[in-house]
């Protein structure tokens, strides 16, 4: 019966998709309507879907937020905590509908494209100088919240950057004093760590895992590649280019250091490294506090847990790191849109995102320096937030993750199924059909 | 016992069938009414609209659904362009032969278990009746999990004990780095979650057989396979049917115990029809053709337990 379950879901959720497919028809506004943030909102509420990250992490932000929302406008919020987990389907489904849309909606910095060229979201073009810090936004954010004609549709929320998370026990004990500045001293230094450890079979002087492409793609971009360009309107993979190929190279060398995660994701890679057989991992600056969580980690790591920015081809020039981070933007289908607009105001105006810089990046570089501030952790992940690459702006870019390309690709490599040539090529192209499918 | 059926003279069965209806006028169709709207709102309707949803083309992607654009029809191109794709082809293929392994072990291990149920003393029949009843109640999510950590490779229990093994060196062995490994795996998750309902029908179909006949046929010398094969198999025939007909729907479209097996990134090697759909349809918002691939998943299944439901009348019929 339990098995039954599954389908059932499966086919419930296409059921309810399908089902939201034909109850659109008549409240098509044409997608170009904008929101105006507004302090009129006696009697009304505010329904805003925020992600589980902030409840768990900062919710002490989003609730000064709430009130001095709800002070200024008498209006009600009503935070509904999402999942990430299949919440492309569930804004979907939400978007093709006419009812119980919020009026703000989180969306990941990925994913806003495909929204944004859908017509998803109000326009708030004529609204940014109401938002502070509009000036100083985090690039690799506002971009992603800008439709490609120039249209502000997504806030900048908040951001993270990846760094090297290491074991500075173990490293000072293989000899190594300082972090690296180069990627040939990295290699050195791992090779050292390994050297020493070399009793301990399920050691990983650095845990690689084979499916975690955020890492790799950061590689590719450190060493001058792409993983796609536009011209003209279409687009052409880049991975088989003489530099991408090179960092999809200096990944494959990096993985030569981990044990036991080439068919993996970086899901749980804190918790495998809270296992002590890890000596260093690429996270973002708050995965130090899951390594070290009392329930899935381990507390006694804390003390020797050091954190330096992937270091590049050369001293200083860092390997760029992808800015994982978020966007809020006001559904187009929303009720109360310039309350939703006038919520955003609040939640990303300099108060909120100041207390916010304790937790993760917050949306302006203005404020960069307070989070700097509350830790060495944060200083590695400042710095690499300064530093970034992004995926190439296209709606079609989603469909490429949720295909698995990339990781597949890199599954191959890290597993040694295929040369590095022959998954970029294959990888490449499946990148240039779904890029330049008609969307 | 078919072909009897098939050239049994029909005015009996005509006689009693009207008779039955006389007899109770439209009461058996407003008991039966509804079921029929029930079905018919959370199964036709859905049903309907997907059929229609493959047929027709979503025009570009996001804006139509979100703006009720125009879904023109489009005939039979979602199903042509799916059919003359050839990993659906391999796809297709891969899912049937998972289903006849799966099918395959879950029922012989079933039976296996059922004639074992029928032979131990009471206290061990509760015992592994309650034991099957607990596998049984593990949701697969959970279960795949455990399976999951049973088979990591540096971590994992299985390798650490074949690792034990003299000669063998299975330390860090990575089970999912071939998918047919892998595959057996998941193979093993459904298995196990499977027999239990199977060992406990079958074993209540094995206590139907009166023991004269068995104890006759033993009497005339028959051995315990010919007893099995010419005495208890026909007994257990249509619920047998039943149950693998049964099994073939759940195996056919087995999804969770593969999705969280590989962390809801199948690679290729693993991809069955029922992944298949949801990463081309569901998961890359492609709503039409993940319709398609539905509505093509449910005529290959139909081709298939057709046989099954018309052997199921025909037993039905010849009682």
């Amino acid at each position: 019966m339990k098995r039954t379950i599954a389908g059932a879901a499966v086919v419930a959720s296409t059921v309810l998709l399908t089902a939201a497919c034909s109850s659109s028809g008549n409240s098509s506004s044409g997608g170009g309507g904008g929101a105006v943030p507004s302090t009129d909102g006696h009697g009304k509420t505010v329904t805003v879907w925020l992600q589980a990250d902030a409840q768990n992490g900062w919710p002490e932000v989003v609730n000064q937020a709430n009130q001095r929302f709800e002070q200024q406008t008498g209006a009600k919020v009503n935070v509904q905590w999402q999942q990430w987990s299949n919440y492309t389907t569930k804004l979907d489904s939400t978007f093709a509908g006419s009812t119980a849309i919020p009026d703000v909606v989180e969306l990941g910095n990925t994913q806003t494209s495909s929204y944004i060229a859908g017509g998803a979201f109000a326009d708030l073009t004529g609204a940014k100088g109401q938002f502070e810090n509009s000036s100083t936004w985090l690039q690799g954010l506002s971009e992603s919240g800008t439709s490609v004609d120039g249209k502000l549709q997504a806030i900048p929320y908040y951001a993270g950057s990846r760094v090297v998370i290491y074991r500075k026990d173990l490293w000072t004990k293989a000899g190594v004093m300082t972090p690296p500045k180069t990627l040939n001293e990295l290699y050195a230094d791992l090779d050292k760590v390994k050297a020493a450890n070399s009793g301990d079979s399920n050691f990983s002087a650095f845990y690689m895992p084979g499916k975690y492409w955020y890492a790799a793609m950061s590689f590719v971009y450190g060493a001058g590649g792409s993983i796609a360009t536009q011209s003209g309107g279409s687009w052409t993979a880049k991975l088989e280019s003489a530099q991408s190929v090179q960092g999809l190279k200096n990944w494959q060398k990096v993985t030569t250091y981990s044990v036991g995660g080439a068919t993996k994701d970086e899901a749980d890679q804190d918790a495998v490294m809270a296992q002590g057989h890890v000596a260093a991992i690429l996270g973002n600056g708050w995965e130090l506090g899951a390594v070290t969580a009392p329930d899935t980690g381990n507390p006694k790591l804390a003390k020797v847990l050091s954190t330096f920015p992937m270091p590049g081809t050369g001293a200083g020039n860092y390997t760029p790191s992808f800015p994982g981070g978020s966007d809020l933007a006001v559904p187009q289908k929303a009720s109360n849109k310039d309350l939703g607009a006038e919520w955003i105001k609040v939640f990303t105006d300099t108060k909120s995102q100041t207390m916010l810089a304790k937790y993760a990046i917050p949306n302006t570089t203005s404020l960069l320096h307070v989070y700097e501030g509350q830790s060495q952790a944060n200083q590695s992940t400042g710095e690499a937030a300064k530093k970034t690459w992004f995926v190439p702006n296209t709606p079609n870019w989603a469909n490429v993750e949720s295909a698995n390309v990339l990781q597949n690709a890199l599954e191959s490599i890290a597993t040694g199924k295929s040369s590095v040539e022959d998954a970029a090529k294959s990888a490449d192209g499946q990148i240039e059909k779904i890029l330049n499918a008609g969307s | 016992m078919t072909v009897s059926t098939a050239q049994r003279p029909a005015p009996r069965s005509l006689r009693r069938r009207t008779l039955s209806r006389a007899r109770a006028g439209g009461l058996p169709y407003l008991l039966v009414l509804p079921v029929v709207l029930v079905l018919l709102t959370v199964a036709g309707w859905p049903l309907l609209k997907i059929v229609l949803l493959s047929l027709q083309r979503q025009d570009s992607g996001k804006y139509a659904l979100f703006h009720g654009g125009s879904s023109s029809f489009t005939g039979l191109s979602n199903y042509v362009d799916t059919l003359t794709d050839a990993t659906f082809w391999t796809v297709a293929l891969r899912t049937v032969v998972f289903t006849a392994v799966n099918v395959a072990l879950s029922l012989v291990i079933g039976m296996a278990i059922a004639h074992l149920l029928n032979r131990v003393s009471p206290w061990a029949r509760i015992l592994l009746t309650a034991t099957l009843l607990f596998a049984w109640a593990v949701p697969s999510t959970v279960s795949t999990q455990i399976y999951y950590w049973l088979f990591a490779n540096q971590y994992g229990v299985v390798n650490y004990l074949l690792d034990k093994l003299p000669g063998v060196h299975m330390h860090g062995h990575d089970w999912f780095a071939d998918p047919h490994q892998g595959l057996a795996v998941v193979t093993l998750v459904v298995v196990w979650g499977a027999v239990p309902l199977l060992a406990i029908s079958l074993h209540a179909g094995l206590t139907q057989i009166p023991r004269e006949v068995i104890e006759a046929a033993r009497v005339d010398g028959a051995s315990a396979w010919q007893v099995f094969r010419n005495v208890t198999m026909p007994y257990l025939r249509p619920l047998v049917a039943i149950l693998a007909t049964l099994s073939i729907i759940w195996d056919f479209g087995v999804f969770n115990q593969i999705w969280f097996m590989r962390n809801g990134h199948p690679e290729p090697g693993y991809q069955t029809l029922g992944i298949y759909m949801y990463s081309n349809g569901i998961g890359s918002s492609h709503y039409n053709v993940g319709a398609t691939i539905g509505v093509l998943m449910m005529l290959g299944l139909l081709a298939v337990i057709v046989v099954y439901i018309r052997q199921l009348l025909a037993i039905g019929d010849a009682e």
